[in-house]
């Protein structure tokens, strides 16, 4: 195993190691971006690693001047020297030939909700308000059920049995259905802001959250005010989720 | 209040987003958001064979360095995380907390089938007190726990049954022993192993035998003469409890009950599907090898699992158009799939939509564009106005493009924001029409478009035409390069499909094909010559240095 | 429904057996000195026919399907009604030959057939695909296709209940095969009359059973040599 304790292939084999792991070693697998950056950081590393001192440099160094000058690696060389213009030119082309991609959107997922909403010609505060079934420990499994009976009949398409944004008809709207169970989701709102969404819908978002392109029905026009506010109740018990409070003004 | 902001764009948006951002297209963000939140269901297959490799390797390698020893060792336990199913004794007790959690609200307290939701699904979840299960691997009328246990985690396809994948595997199967027991007299009997003849390969020759079976059994009776769920049989079909049922639509593999596989067809050919019409083939086919040559036959007809499309492209021709849409223009064409999905926005409701999926074709030359539509619907509907309605659909574009992107609502456009489309309806043709959502939709006068349809065996090939330019302000102008946005709307008029019960799609891009720019032959070669510069000027450089240093 | 036949049967065959046995050897009946019984059926009522226009195999199935819920032939006689002994014993391959259920002009034919337990030959004399789907309790069910060069299939009835048969290719095909503990059973024919043969001597329940109208039960004295006459009137 002596070819290990040459610096090049140390250096060589965590680089490969680490993209290996990076890439399928975790799950969900990482977006190519996110990849393209800890590999970025890991070569970063391992040219630290090897120019610690000189020695380590050298030995780094070697086989690549080698490469490059001794004369019994001439064969290597030539190849190289084909070889790597060749896979440049065709990555060149993959890219020239690209298909044109559709326009990328900026999108606000959470936007600010507003203060006061109308529902159903009722003035309802958002802004700091908090869900009033709460208040009341006794009937909390009451809510939940007819929460859960509610979310079934009607969110289940979209947003899926277990809650996971995966529901039936998910494959085929954009944006798509929100996964409860994710914690950048109901974890980091609180109730009202909720509430202002299922009453509300889709139409009801500000314009930098693409309120035409959402199908999320406004659910004033089927729900009442307690039972938006059941559904919400079962949406955290079921995930397991506590929603966010609203900060204290100072 | 925060407010977090997406960037949107393949890879920012996935950073920052999770699972609830937008992209370009639906799918593609669906699809990413799978991925990234539920890519728990990695391939059986893989999962398996990584967990019967990795320890040996671990061993065999652990000497020659702990690193390498190590790293293999934490691959192996991150990749594997799908365990064998081998079949365990659940504990009802336990799979009924978890019953009441996750399966209640379809399947009911008492397991009849009768939960909250029921009276909105078709198929209606699974009675379990009755003891009929569809999908079984045994020749006995009960299924094995294996064959449980592979639909509760994979789910039906095709129904409102999920794949539970996400539940842990001792959820699984507790859920199991106490889903028997509705039915308990009736899993006393253990259940045998249904034997399949060997396995024939899908060979050319086995497809054209498995035709000639499938019309020699009258599989058309039902499936129809292309398998596409439009059998004269078909409105008469009911289940053992009294209600309406569809064949299945044999060229759409990837919503089989049971799997797109050809051993899962061969099994559902061979045993039946239990409390359906299908009946068991397996005695009833001339040799007992024709149980594989009709599933290798079914499986040609249709891909295991539909590619959809992201980007619609209409491709620049420059010969005249053909209205027919058997032309051959279209037929060279590849089509562009896309899904369509039930309308739950505005009331009555959509919540098993009929058409699913529509194919689109789009060409234009310098004068005109045209889209040529093809979609499967089991009646060609002569609407009467009260139970059978006209089959329609609509291409659905915004008057004007916006700058900044912003589209009408995309349900039929708002009150505000109108809508353009253009629409084909059964017995009517070809017309466009500007609508303020669903309720207020209008035909415009003096319409140019025009179009054919055609209906074969369950499927409509439509063809709408109309010029580039725009008459008036309600229509939209189409510009090669240009982004327009596009979205779809379908009703199948005989499954009573009329007004907001319709199947729609989100916004999608439309964009015609600009003739392709001569750069792709031009940059390449340059790049490469430019390295090859480059490589050779550091080898002479490194050779010079090299030698002075030496 | 079926649930409480199949338990009253069970509950019958009990007391039989019981009595039988309480009666002991000195009222058994004489060998082959048995009675018959003559039973007519009859309904006060006007036939119930539904009529199905059909879409397809219509050289076969002809163009319009006629579902025959009551079919009352002259003197108010009813057709296929099951009449049967309540709780008699007997050697259950007394009836000549294997029965069979013919699918034929898109109708199972007869519509209603009556056997002892065992195998039964389902034809299909028809060159087209029917499916043979049966609504059982205390037999499987069997749902199994029958394409046109499957002439003849067997199947097994072992348990004593009333199955019905169906074929989901053309819906309105509707049969009954009545699986019976013992010989003595009959179907009756358009008059409404049918005979049961070799009856044993002495008191004996009898049941008449219809698709649509249900069941109805009278006592015979069942002499031997003799034919004793039961009339029953059937009502929705």
């Amino acid at each position: 195993m002596s070819f290990l304790r040459s610096r090049f292939v140390q250096a060589a084999l965590i680089l490969v190691l680490s993209a290996v792991i990076l890439r399928f070693g975790i799950r969900p697998p990482a977006p190519w971006s996110v990849f393209t950056l800890y590999m970025a950081v890991v070569f970063l590393a391992v040219l630290i690693f090897v120019s610690s001192d000189s020695d380590s440099w050298r030995g780094f160094i070697r086989p690549i001047r080698s490469t490059l000058v001794d004369p019994d690696q001439r064969v290597l060389r030539s190849a190289l020297v084909v070889v790597i213009p060749l896979l440049l030119g065709y990555y060149a082309y993959t890219q020239a030939a690209a298909k044109p991609q559709a326009p990328a959107e900026l999108r606000a997922v959470h936007p600010a909700p507003p203060d006061t909403i109308q529902f159903r010609g009722k003035q309802i505060n958002i802004s700091g308000a908090e869900n009033p079934l709460r208040k009341d420990q006794a009937s909390r499994q009451k809510h939940v059920a007819a929460g859960a009976a509610l979310y079934i009949r009607n969110c289940v398409y979209c947003h899926g049995d277990n809650l996971d944004g995966q529901g039936h008809f998910a494959r085929g709207f954009n944006p798509p259905p929100a996964n409860f169970q994710d914690p950048g989701t109901i974890a980091m709102l609180q109730e009202a802001y909720l509430f202002w969404r299922i009453a509300k819908g889709g139409p009801g978002l500000p314009r930098e959250s693409t309120p035409w392109n959402s199908v999320m029905p406004s659910w004033e026009d089927r729900l009442t005010e307690e039972q938006i506010w059941q559904v919400i109740m079962y949406l955290y018990d079921a995930t397991g989720q506590q929603p966010r409070r609203w900060e204290t003004a100072h | 209040m925060r407010a977090g902001v997406c960037a949107s764009g393949p890879s920012a948006a996935e950073r920052a987003c999770p699972c609830s951002t937008t992209s370009p297209a639906p799918f593609v963000a669906a699809a990413r958001s799978h991925l990234r939140c539920h890519a728990r269901s990695t391939s059986a297959g893989t999962g398996l064979a990584g967990a019967g490799r990795a320890p040996r390797r671990h061993s065999r390698r652990a000497s020659t360095g702990a690193a390498l020893g190590a790293a293999v060792a934490l691959l192996a336990s991150i990749v594997v995380d799908v365990a064998p199913a081998l079949a365990q004794a659940g504990d009802a007790a336990a799979g009924q907390a978890v019953y009441q959690r996750k399966c209640m609200g379809c399947h009911g307290e008492k397991g009849d089938g009768k939960g909250p939701a029921a009276e909105l699904l078709d198929p209606k979840p699974r009675d379990f007190t009755s003891g009929i299960y569809k999908i079984r691997t045994t020749s006995t009328r009960m299924p094995s726990d294996q064959d449980l246990f592979r639909v509760l985690t994979e789910g039906m396809p095709g129904t409102s049954m999920p794949p539970w994948a996400v539940l842990p595997e001792r959820d699984r199967w507790n859920l199991i022993a106490y889903i028997k027991s509705f039915a308990s007299e009736k899993f006393k009997e253990a259940p045998k192993k249904l034997e399949l003849p060997k396995e024939v390969g899908a060979s050319a020759e086995s497809i054209k035998r498995g035709r000639e079976m499938f019309e020699a059994i009258e599989c058309n009776k039902c499936h129809g003469a292309d398998g596409r769920a439009d059998g004269p049989s078909r409105p008469e079909l009911k289940d053992e409890w009294g209600q309406p049922i569809k064949p299945a639509n044999l060229t759409k593999r990837w919503t089989f009950r049971g799997g797109p596989s050809r051993a899962a067809i061969a099994t559902r050919l061979a045993a039946g599907v239990l409390g359906t019409p299908m009946p068991a083939f397996l005695d009833s086919v001339e040799k007992p090898d024709d149980i594989w040559h009709l599933a290798n036959y079914i499986a040609s007809l249709g891909p295991a699992a539909p590619a959809y499309g992201t980007l619609l492209t209409a491709t620049a021709v420059g010969e005249a158009i053909p209205d027919d849409p058997q032309a051959e223009l279209w037929k060279k064409m590849v089509g562009q799939n896309i899904p369509l999905m039930g309308q739950v926005i505005a009331d009555p409701r959509n919540f098993n939509p009929s058409i699913d999926l529509v194919t689109v074709r789009a060409a234009y030359n310098d004068r005109e564009i045209a889209f040529h539509l093809t979609w499967d619907d089991p009646t060609e509907s002569k609407p009467d106005g009260k139970q059978t309605f006209a089959d329609a659909i609509a291409l659905q574009f915004p008057p004007t493009l916006e700058p900044g992107g912003e589209r009408p609502y995309v349900l039929m456009g708002d009150a505000a924001e109108a809508v353009y489309q253009l629409r084909w309806d059964s017995g009517k043709g070809v017309s466009e029409v500007t609508a303020n959502g669903p309720t207020r939709v209008r035909a415009l006068a003096g319409s140019e478009a025009t179009g054919k349809a055609a209906y074969a065996n369950g499927q409509y090939q439509v063809v709408i035409k109309r010029g580039l330019g725009a008459q008036d302000a309600s229509r939209p102008t189409f510009r090669p390069a240009v982004f327009t946005p596009i979205a779809f709307q379908a009703w199948d008029g005989g499954a009573g499909e009329t007004g907001t019960r319709l199947s729609l799609t989100s916004w999608y891009y439309l964009r015609l094909e600009e003739p392709q720019s001569k750069a792709r032959f031009v940059i390449p070669p340059v790049v490469a010559l430019l390295a090859l510069g480059a490589m050779l000027v550091i080898v002479w450089a490194a050779n010079r240095r090299g030698l002075s240093v030496s | 429904m079926r649930k409480a036949r199949g338990a009253f049967i069970a509950l019958a065959l009990v007391v039989a057996g019981a009595a039988a046995f309480i009666g002991g050897p000195g009222s058994a009946p004489a060998q082959g000195g048995g009675g018959t019984i003559e039973a007519e059926v009859k309904y006060n009522g006007a036939p119930v026919v539904e009529k199905l226009k059909v879409n397809k195999d219509t050289q076969k199935c002809g163009t319009e399907a006629l579902i025959e819920k009551i079919v009352v032939g002259p003197n108010k006689g009813l057709a296929n009604a099951v009449v049967s002994v309540v709780g008699a014993k007997g050697a259950t391959t007394a009836k000549a030959g294997k029965p069979v259920l013919d699918q034929h002009g898109c109708k199972f034919v007869p519509h209603v057939l009556a056997m002892t337990p065992g195998e039964i030959d389902v034809k299909n004399s028809d060159d087209i695909l029917h499916n043979i789907h049966t609504y059982s309790t205390a037999n499987p069910s069997v749902n199994k296709a029958q394409p046109k060069f499957k002439k003849v299939m067997t199947e097994k009835f072992d348990k004593p209940e009333i199955i019905k048969v169906t074929c989901d290719v053309h819906s309105w095909m509707l049969g009954w095969v009545a699986v019976l503990p013992h010989p003595y059973f009959g179907v009756t024919k358009e008059n409404g009359v049918t005979k049961i043969e070799n009856v044993p001597a002495g008191k004996q329940k009898v049941e008449v059973w219809h698709e649509t109208l249900g069941k109805q039960e009278k006592e015979v004295e069942v002499k031997a040599g003799q034919t004793v006459k039961v009339g029953f009137e059937m009502k929705k």
